[in-house]
């Protein structure tokens, strides 16, 4: 069983590999760009959301100035830029890894002749691909049509903001990963991940910017790998933050995640279970 | 009559079944107490930093909250199960509930009842009663009266807006996310006072989807809130009735949707 999920070895497996992982990712954008509805829907939602969040926190501010740095502008950008996020990092959670585990399809991914884990990051990356075009922009566009909305005109920070962008997309690829692969002990994964969806949306900075949160919860919420999905890379927008100190979160937590990853999943297959029949 | 006790068999049905799982169920419930703990977390916070938020204080708009998430609650139990509608057009199992000798939207409400989702009543429930036993509330019968007409009138706008979205999908599937901006995002829009809120929204909140009607305009009147946006007296004590138009609409949209469906034809 490990043999597979080693997946290829050699330097002419790796070249293969690459181009297996681009057709996953590829793939995966087209897929997503078949729910066209379901995407305008949900921009529609986003955006919604977005407005309400802006009002509230625009409240605060017209009676306390500035927060920890953020003024008017650039707390309506962070909620906009944040809205748009949300479905590239699975804000809501991620059920189909989970689900395949349930029904026993994952007896297919785990035969593949790829890296599992390497499989899902690019399945993940071309869907989030697609969502940071067609989720990410709507609500940043209406926004901008009723609120001062702040954005960098330097190159390089936006060049910086998607490699952060890229590295949120995995550090949410790897959370749901190890959320969803607990179904190989308990089936079931609601209960679990409704506590990693919880988790994940206040310390990521969605329910309200950290800034707001009083010093010492702020502190705890911005050591965790969520910070580094969305609050750092919103941060880094915002020109709050610098590139290396983003890039040094999200790179030291990708490593803790991937590992344990690749840790579950060798405990999950030595003694795995495959459901169905 | 005769519906509502096959519905009422049907739901204590799914209970006897949901109740095999209690682990399953008792640890959904926990989660959601947690999910909407969230919302109290934002509120405290924000009232770390401001002493009232369009002119009220933390005390009255977690009275808001409470009561709007009362209702919410209610309508998530009883109501919220309309959004399967959707999965039902997809598959063309909503033949099934035209086939048989009830009301189609009872019939379904029952068919997927969750006691799970009694989670999101809750922790509402708990909030009420606290904030209504510590916040100044000069409890007259005028007002025991409208406390209650606000439950009721919100639980029926939030379950007309459930109905009337879900109804959509006679027409276009995968609208799912659209109808939540409506219900959920009704929802969190009326934990705060309205005031705070630019003139178009307060405008959608009034009239469009008067959920304002519901909780913040008798709120003045039961919490004794600043009032900034000089509304009538009168109309908090009228307001509450607004859901009873919406819920008329959400009945005559559901029935053009069930005319409108042409099942999938395999």
């Amino acid at each position: 069983m490990t043999q597979i999920v080693g997946g290829m070895r050699g330097p002419a497996g790796n070249l293969d590999a690459v181009r297996v992982y681009a057709e996953v990712a590829r793939r995966s954008f087209l897929r997503h760009s078949t729910y066209r509805g379901a995407t305008v829907a949900g921009a529609f939602a986003n955006t919604v959301f977005g407005f309400i969040k802006a009002y509230i926190v625009l409240a605060v501010i017209a009676q306390t100035g500035a927060i920890n740095g953020l003024d008017r502008t650039k707390a309506v950008t962070f909620i906009f830029v944040a809205q748009g996020m949300l479905m590239l990092i699975s804000a809501f959670g991620s059920t189909e890894v989970g689900d395949r585990v349930k029904d026993g399809s994952i007896a297919t991914d785990l035969y593949r002749p790829v890296d599992f884990s390497g499989y899902w990051l690019a399945a993940d990356i071309g869907r989030a691909g697609f969502l940071a075009i067609f989720r990410g922009l709507p609500p940043l566009l209406a926004g901008a049509l009723v609120f001062p909305i702040g954005l960098p005109t330097a190159t390089v920070r936006w060049l910086e903001f998607v490699v952060c962008v890229t590295m949120s997309v995995a550090l949410a690829s790897r959370w749901w990963l190890i959320v969803n692969l607990v179904a190989f002990w308990t089936v079931e994964v609601r209960g679990i991940r409704s506590l990693g969806i919880i988790v994940l949306n206040f310390a990521a900075g969605i329910l309200l910017p950290l800034q707001f949160l009083p010093k010492g919860l702020r502190a705890a919420a911005m050591v965790t790998p969520f910070a580094a999905m969305l609050q750092r890379p919103v941060d880094l927008l915002l020109g709050l933050t610098s590139f290396p100190v983003v890039i040094a979160w999200q790179g030291a937590w990708l490593v803790v995640m991937e590992s344990a990853v690749r840790f579950e999943l060798g405990a999950a297959v030595r003694k795995v279970v495959i459901q169905g029949g | 009559m005769g519906e509502l006790r096959i519905a009422g068999h049907l739901i204590w049905a799914k209970i006897r079944s949901e109740a095999q799982y209690p682990a399953s169920l008792i640890a959904h419930l926990i989660a959601q107490v947690l999910v909407l703990g969230l919302d109290l977390l934002a509120i405290w916070a924000l009232f770390l930093r401001v002493h009232a938020l369009g002119g009220w204080t933390r005390g009255q708009v977690l009275g808001l909250y409470a009561i709007s998430g009362t209702a919410f609650g209610i309508g998530d139990l009883f109501v919220s199960a309309v959004e399967r509608t959707a999965e039902h057009v997809r598959l063309g199992t909503f033949d099934r509930f035209l086939l048989r000798p009830a009301g189609t939207l009872i019939q379904l409400l029952a068919n997927e009842f969750e006691l799970r989702r009694l989670g999101r009543l809750i922790q509402p429930v708990v909030v009420l009663v606290l904030v209504l036993t510590s916040v100044a509330v000069d409890w007259t019968p005028a007002h025991i009266a409208l406390c209650a007409a606000m439950i009721v009138g919100a639980t029926t706008m939030y379950s007309a807006i459930w109905v009337s979205t879900a109804a959509l999908a006679f027409w276009i599937p995968s609208t799912q996310e659209f109808a939540n901006a409506f219900t959920y995002g009704g929802q969190y829009a009326s934990q705060y006072p309205i005031s705070i809120m630019g003139e178009w929204m307060r405008r959608i909140l009034l009239t469009a989807i008067p959920l304002g009607l519901v909780a913040y305009v008798p709120g003045i009147e039961l919490f004794g809130a600043a009032n900034p946006m000089g509304i009538a007296r009168w109309m908090s004590f009228v307001a509450p009735f607004a859901g009873v138009p919406v819920a008329l609409a959400a009945g005559l949209l559901w029935r053009a949707g069930t005319r409108h469906y042409r099942s999938t034809g395999s």
